[in-house]
């Protein structure tokens, strides 16, 4: 049994000696297999060798130019790599057809490969383009990345002899689906829009006129950062404050514009109004405008008697060259006296009199008994329960007194003499004409304002202290008039 | 006054029209040369391709040498440094001359390709009839150059093309075409890198080849 297995292995291994000292035979066929030409002004060429036959073998290139029986060896094996054969300038020549063989020989013969016919136009395939580089251009609106490159250094595009032209192709580095743009002959490429978030994977490639592509360069990746999502961010926070500022003034604007909605959002605060005296044309200070107010609230018989007008045109009626000095305070003196004594409220009307004015007593007494007749009807108008108590219009330069002859005021809820009726149940009164011009149906003169009331009068009674006829009258229900006429007739320097 | 106003307007259409003919730079006029040299040269390539999709085998065999072609008596340069010496006015003829040589085959080629025994015949056949406008329209763009650089139009050697037939039966017919044309890519491919020379030595900025 060993010995079988011996002798078994000593066969074999005698066997394995046989093909190196007794199988050799010439090579085997090489074959070309390309040649290339990186920029039309040389060229290789490189074979696959056969089969070496067991002996070394050496491997040589013989061409033959067309038009021509003479036959030249490569004149450079070393330069491109093993295999190969490299034509430098001065053996390349263009439009001229090269007949190529290599020959495989050894020991025991040679073998021939299949010749290839090459015309160097026909092989042109440049190297990839070099530095490959891309970089992210952040703009404002519009990023987008800039993929940068050079031609490959051994191409002559500045004579002419080669026109380059460049190939882009990108993708994520998910999807397997390349993007190709051409890029002319420019030596850089933009790629807008691209996926947040995303990495991108892009390569360049060339080619020189009609000539074959060149290899896809090394791949340059980029990532795109996901901050673009924050500018989207920011772009949603600005368009929405933008909304609120914008609502926010037109709520403004509707609100000074509109009063229904200003009502709504900015209830208007009651201020303290006293009836029948406008505080505007009290702090205005026009004496011709105080008065008409003033004497217009009591006076509505006016219009009926022109002698009465007169009595008040004397009060203005004056020789000096000044005028009163036009200030009357309305002091409405609420009674601070103690609980036993009824509010004691008086109305103290104090004229400021300019300089040089002199004072006629008649002058004066009339001054003081327009204001009593002021004072009544003030009483009047302002719910006053004057009980027996007199008027009194003090002047206070000469304390005259000039007492009212009537005694007995006694105000009814809800109405004021004249011609304008209240309804009883209405208690406020309006001022004359104060804001509302809406009641003026008539305008006679510049002076006269024809007013319309149609208020419906309640049962009252009325007292008037009539200083001309010096009677008083009682009035019953008066039916409502159709217009009371206020007449202003104080008129500065008159 | 009309008829100053004619004068006027005469003048202006005569100015128009020499501007319009001289005008024209000459590197404008030779980009667009060069435009059309290498339209010339794919064409000639893609009808190759279509030929030799359905070529018998037999035929390469058959295909005469190229250096039957009619043009390669012609003198060119036949590498780099050779093309760069020289002169403009010689390249310039050059590519004229070779131009001048291919306008009556391609007459023979365009009345053959109707008849040719090959499946990609219609596309052979408007290809070739496009091939020869090009020619057309290159051989008048090239003289606008010669004028337009001064040189002398007389120097063009002449290529005569005696052949006034591509052969009796279909194959040898059709073995005779792909050989013209493959001559003819061989020459459109000289015109172009010629004139491309001829216009990146007349660009004012070398940035612009």
């Amino acid at each position: 049994m060993r010995r079988d297995a011996e002798q078994a292995l000593t066969l074999m291994w005698l066997l394995s000696w046989i093909p190196h000292t007794m199988c050799h035979s010439p090579p085997g066929r090489p074959r070309l297999t390309k040649c290339r030409s990186p920029e039309k002004e040389t060229f290789t060429c490189w074979w696959e060798p056969g089969s070496t036959g067991g002996l070394p073998t050496s491997y040589h290139l013989y061409y033959r130019k067309e038009s021509s029986v003479e036959v030249f060896e490569c004149p450079d094996y070393h330069k491109a790599g093993d295999n190969s054969c490299y034509f430098d300038k001065r053996h390349t020549s263009i439009w001229i057809i090269y007949n190529i063989t290599v020959v495989a020989s050894n020991t025991l013969g040679k073998a021939y490969s299949e010749s290839v016919e090459v015309d160097v136009m026909d092989i042109v395939q440049p190297h990839p383009p070099e530095n490959v580089n891309v970089t992210l251009m952040q703009t404002k609106n519009t990023p987008y990345f800039l993929v940068q490159w050079q031609a490959p250094h051994d191409a002559d595009t500045r004579s002419g002899w080669v026109t380059i032209k460049y190939e882009v192709r990108l993708k994520t580095e998910n999807s397997g689906d390349w993007e190709s743009y051409g890029a002319g002959k420019q030596l850089e490429f933009s790629i807008y829009s691209p996926q947040p978030g995303a990495k991108y994977v892009v390569q360049v490639r060339c080619k020189l006129d009609q000539g074959l592509w060149s290899e896809w360069s090394p791949s340059a990746f980029i990532q795109i950062p996901d901050t673009m999502s924050d500018t989207q961010n920011a772009v949603m926070i600005l368009a929405v404050t933008l909304t609120v500022i914008i609502f926010l003034l037109t709520a403004g604007v509707l609100t000074v514009k509109m009063k229904p909605v200003k009502d709504f959002l900015l209830p208007p605060v009651p201020e303290p109004k006293i009836r029948g005296i406008d505080t505007q044309l009290l702090k205005s200070g026009k004496s011709e405008d105080i008065f008409s107010a003033l004497v217009t609230l009591g006076y509505p018989q006016i219009a009926q008697s022109p002698d009465r007008q007169v009595e008040y045109l004397v009060v203005s009626d004056y020789d000096e060259e000044t005028e009163f000095d036009s200030k009357a305070l309305l002091e409405y003196q609420k009674g601070k006296n103690g609980p036993a004594e009824t509010a004691q409220n008086s109305i103290q009307i104090t004229w400021n009199s300019g300089q040089g004015l002199k004072t006629h007593p008649g002058t004066v007494s009339k001054q003081l008994s327009s204001t009593i007749s002021v004072l009544e009807d003030l009483q009047q108008r302002l719910h006053l329960d004057a009980n027996g108590s007199p008027l009194k219009a003090q002047d206070q330069n000469n304390q005259m007194i000039s007492e009212s002859k009537c005694e007995h005021v006694s105000i009814t809820p809800g109405g004021f003499t004249g011609y304008v009726e209240v309804d009883e149940k209405k208690r406020d009164q309006k001022p004359l004409v104060g804001e509302d011009y809406s009641m003026v149906s008539d305008i006679n003169s510049d002076n006269i304002l024809v007013l319309q009331e149609s208020i419906p009068v309640q049962g009252h009674k009325e007292v008037k202290c009539d200083k001309t006829s010096g009677a008083e009258e009682t009035g019953d229900v008066i039916e409502p008039l159709g217009y009371m006429e206020t007449v202003t007739t104080f008129s500065s320097g008159s | 006054m009309a008829e100053g106003s004619r004068l006027y307007f005469a003048v202006t259409v005569l100015m128009c029209a020499f501007v319009s003919i001289n005008g024209v730079g000459l590197n404008d006029l030779l980009e667009r040369a060069s435009q059309l040299s290498d339209k010339l040269h794919s064409l000639s390539t893609s009808l190759t391709n279509d030929l030799d999709s359905h070529f018998p085998p037999l035929g390469r065999v058959m295909m005469p040498r190229p250096s039957m072609c009619h043009t390669s008596s012609l003198q060119i340069p036949n590498d780099k440094d050779q093309a760069l010496k020289v002169p403009e006015d010689e390249l310039l003829s050059l590519a004229r001359s070779l131009l001048l040589a291919w306008s009556d085959p391609l007459t023979l080629l365009s009345s053959e390709a109707s008849s040719l025994a090959h499946p990609e015949r219609n596309s052979i056949n408007s290809k070739t009839k496009e091939l020869q406008d090009n020619i057309n329209s290159l051989g008048a763009g090239l003289e606008h150059v010669v004028h337009k650089m001064g040189s002398s139009s007389d120097n063009l050697s002449s290529l005569p093309f005696p052949i006034s037939t591509l052969g009796q039966d279909k194959t040898s017919r059709l073995v005779n075409f792909h050989f013209l044309l493959s001559c003819f890519r061989r020459d459109s491919h000289k015109i172009d890198s010629f004139l491309k020379v001829l216009r990146c030595r007349a660009a004012k900025r070398p940035e612009m080849c």
